[in-house]
């Protein structure tokens, strides 16, 4: 997570309560969806993620119930 | 027939609501900004057709564990319940992606729906071309596009509906089928609506709720429709999602087409990647609250002195020019000049700070950086449990606590906008600094700057303290870790005139209705002032009226934070002071200095109209020279130096006057702060503001001045006070990162086991 913007595949969404789910769900992120980290607010909370080329303030409780694998760059 | 406005959040909703029904709901450039269903007939349909503005929603629930979601409470009972006839779905045409998922679900809830495609004039600007008709082919509703910011297309929506309207009388419409989900889950849906005869949405719903979350749900794999599912082992509504995902896919390639290659949204990426800084950030958030400070107190305040001359002029002066001129008997006089007059003067003078400070918030909203402060200042004010949008409120609060209430609507929960218009009596005011500097320059004019510090800082250690009980107590329930993301709108350039249109409205709405609170209190003040207690009309407010004889018989209560019958005038100005803070220096200046500032009847009878022009136009050219030093510079202590000797004479000791000062610091702010705490969070919360105000400000002064008579050393104690909260927040700071870690710890090492 050192250079961003940084693309990442969602594996798995861990742990995670319905509503969370099918809140994460209907903004397009679910397992196999590439989202991009943008950038980290300052104090490391929320995580501005570009989901659908839209713009989101995840928080961070959020952001590690996703497993994820980084994309390559281009 | 009513017709329900739906869509995903800060699509322009509520402009064409207000485009369609001619009414002016709030609108702004962030998410949330409708947070309640309103409802008005539709423009030139003799009102037989009613819309209904619901607040944004990203998607229906398909659990039933929605509670938390408090605003879309009522959109998803309309809903479920079909108590709509028509939905009118509002998508942003430049950005369907996002927002398909909403309207592919309300397709299989079967309710007729129109879709909206909203902002298409900003097409062309984007490079991009819409095939709306094709777009309704696939969709199979009828699709619109409009623009509720200039209002093309907006009639267009009228006649539809109103075809709809009569087409709906005649025959139910089945819906076509848009997204076709995999062999094994379309069976589950069939069977279960044959079953049931309920609609695709209602299916679905239902077979998630049997599946209960589990990896390829073992109902399935015993009717033989496992394949899919268990493939990938996903969960059922990973499957469904993924359908609409790939249905959405495939609508967008077909329906828009690039006509010129436009790099988007290189505005918001350059001023995110500076707004949002990991250092960057908070200076620039601190550096912007501070001017729109400057806007809305320094040059609000600034436009208040030009002004106050001629609210004066016509509301006191001329009135009691005309009344002096007619012989009317002097009880009139003081209920139309000092009863009337007054609160109009007292009211207006908060309109020039109110409309600097909405010009200000307009054009952080609309430009859409007011989202991205909530989130930069957020960390830090958890450690309050209060949300990030709560520093914009207090920091304004600081100026006027009126305005900083005001802008508590930019809170999203209520709770949390509760919390923090409880906290802003707290904050000092400026008209609070008058006193201060006042009494300062008086009492220590060689640390005046220390003690008008030290005030500062324990008016805001106490709005902090009110925070933490309130949320220990539970009488304002601490907010559930956030699981919801928030959407960063896209910056835009503000409109000027726009500004200045919304801040007009509501400013104008404001005064209009503290009104209603202020004149019956600044009448009722007036006539107690000038009513002696044998009930004659009193020329000069003195120690023989009913307001004076209060202050005299209340005098006990006040032994403890250092006042006595000996000194009432002081009593008195406390009681004044909830008109308007300023009016405890003016209340001083009546009984001590003999100094009126409401001229008497006899005197208006020797001017002419041009003399009192005059006078007005004095004070305004004299108010011009105070440009620029409003905000930085104490206030004058002009009057310090005629009420000195009977200052210095009534206290006994600087403690004594600490002691007053920290009860002029901590009760009530004013009547207009009661009126804005009850319009924004209720009368309930108002009353009980004032009484938490008052019962803090006098167990604080009688304390301090108990303990500063023990405790010769009381500056040591003061400054263990701050030292023992200051350790409390850092304690509960790092008492939660750790619980938090600890958590994930856990969290991490229940996943290794179970792997």
């Amino acid at each position: 997570m050192n250079k961003l913007p940084q693309k990442f595949r969602i594996l798995q969404l861990d742990d995670c309560d319905a509503v969370t789910r099918d809140h994460l769900h209907a903004l397009g992120v679910f397992p196999g969806k590439v989202i991009e980290l943008c950038q980290i607010c300052p104090l490391g909370d929320p995580m501005i993620v570009k989901v659908l080329n839209r713009k989101w303030a995840m928080p961070k409780e959020i952001w590690r119930h996703l497993k994820l694998s980084p994309e390559e760059q281009g | 027939m009513r017709v329900g406005l739906i869509g995903t959040p800060n699509v322009g909703k509520t402009m064409l609501f207000n485009r369609m029904t001619a009414c002016q709901a709030c609108v702004g450039n962030w998410a949330g900004v409708t947070s309640q269903c309103s409802q008005a007939g539709l423009c030139g349909t003799k009102k037989t057709i009613q819309v209904i503005d619901l607040p944004g929603c990203y998607h229906i629930p398909t659990s039933n564990d929605h509670h938390e979601v408090e605003s879309q409470q009522d959109v998803f009972r309309l809903i479920e319940e079909k108590e709509i006839d028509v939905l009118l779905n509002i998508v942003d045409a430049e950005d369907l992606a996002s927002q398909l998922y909403l309207t592919l679900q309300l397709i299989e809830t079967n309710i007729p729906m129109i879709m909206v495609c909203n902002r298409h004039d900003l097409l062309e600007a984007r490079g991009l071309e819409l095939d709306i008709d094709k777009l309704a082919s696939i969709l199979c509703v009828p699709c619109l596009a409009v623009s509720a910011k200039t209002g093309f297309g907006v009639g267009q929506i009228t006649q539809v509906l109103e075809a709809h309207e009569v087409s709906t009388k005649k025959k139910k419409e089945v819906k076509p089928i848009v997204v076709h989900y995999p062999a094994g889950v379309e069976k589950m849906i069939q069977g279960l609506q044959e079953k049931a005869g309920c609609s695709r949405y209602e299916a679905l719903k239902e077979g998630l709720k049997k599946a209960q979350g589990q990896h390829t749900p073992s109902f399935l794999l015993r009717s033989g429709l496992k394949s899919d599912i268990a493939e990938k082992n996903w969960m059922l509504s990973e499957v469904i999602t993924v359908a609409k995902h790939q249905a959405i896919e495939r609508i967008i390639k077909s329906v828009y087409e690039k006509k010129v290659k436009k790099e988007k949204f290189v505005t918001t990426e350059m001023l995110d990647s500076l707004f949002l800084h990991k250092w960057l950030g908070l200076p620039i958030f601190f550096t912007l609250m501070f001017v729109v400070f400057w806007i809305s107190i320094g040059f609000g305040q600034f436009l208040q002195m030009l002004l106050e001359p001629w609210w004066k002029m016509f509301a006191v002066d001329i009135p009691a020019w005309g009344l002096g001129r007619l012989g009317a008997p002097e009880w009139l006089y003081i209920l139309f000049s000092q009863g009337v007059g007054v609160s109009i003067v007292t009211a207006s003078s908060f309109l020039p700070v109110l409309f600097c400070m909405f010009v200000a918030l307009h054009f952080l909203e609309e430009s859409g950086y007011m989202t991205r402060a909530a989130l930069v200042i957020d960390r830090i004010m958890r450690v309050l449990d209060l949300p990030g949008e709560s520093m914009v409120a207090l920091v304004l609060g600081m100026g006027c606590n009126v305005p900083g209430i005001l802008a508590t609507r930019h809170i999203p929960k209520e709770a949390d906008r509760i919390l923090t218009t409880m906290m802003m009596p707290f904050m000092s005011c400026s008209a609070r600094l008058t006193i201060f500097a006042v009494f300062a320059s008086v009492f220590f004019p060689s640390n005046a700057a220390s003690v008008l510090c030290f005030l500062y800082i324990l008016g805001f250690a106490v709005a902090c303290l009110t925070g933490v009980m309130l949320r220990w107590t539970g009488i304002i329930p601490s907010p559930q870790e956030e699981t919801f993301l928030l959407q960063l709108p896209d910056y835009q350039y503000p409109g000027v005139i726009r500004a200045m249109q919304v801040a007009t409205t509501r400013s104008w709405q404001f005064i209009n209705r503290a009104l209603q609170v202020i004149l019956p209190v600044c009448i009722g003040l007036a006539l107690l002032n000038h009513i002696s207690a044998e009930g004659g009309i009193l020329v000069n407010p003195a120690g023989d009226s009913i307001l004076a004889s209060f202050g005299k018989m209340v005098a006990w209560m006040f032994y403890p934070i250092g006042l006595s019958q000996a000194q009432w005038p002081l009593i008195v100005a406390l009681f004044t002071g909830l008109l308007a803070k300023e009016v405890v220096i003016t209340t001083l200046g009546v009984f001590y200095a003999q100094d009126i500032v409401v001229q008497p009847l006899e005197w208006y009878q020797g001017q002419s109209l041009s003399s009192l022009w005059g006078e007005a136009s004095q004070l305004f050219w004299e108010s011009q020279g105070a440009w620029g030093t409003s905000l930085f510079s104490l206030p004058s202590t002009e009057a310090a130096t005629s009420l000195s000797p009977f200052l210095l004479s009534s206290f006994p000791s600087g403690d004594h006057v600490i002691s007053y000062l920290i009860f002029v610091l901590l009760y009530f702010p004013c009547v207009s702060t009661l009126y804005a705490t009850a319009k924004q969070v209720g009368w309930k919360w108002a009353k009980w503001s004032l009484l938490w105000s008052c019962s803090i400000a006098y167990l604080a002064s009688s304390v301090y001045l108990v303990i500063s008579t023990v405790l010769p050393t009381l500056k040591y104690l003061i400054l263990l006070w701050l030292g023992v909260f200051i350790v409390y927040l850092v304690i509960k700071a790092v008492l939660q990162t750790l619980i938090v870690y600890v958590a994930q710890q856990k969290r991490q090492t229940v996943k290794e086991q179970k792997a």
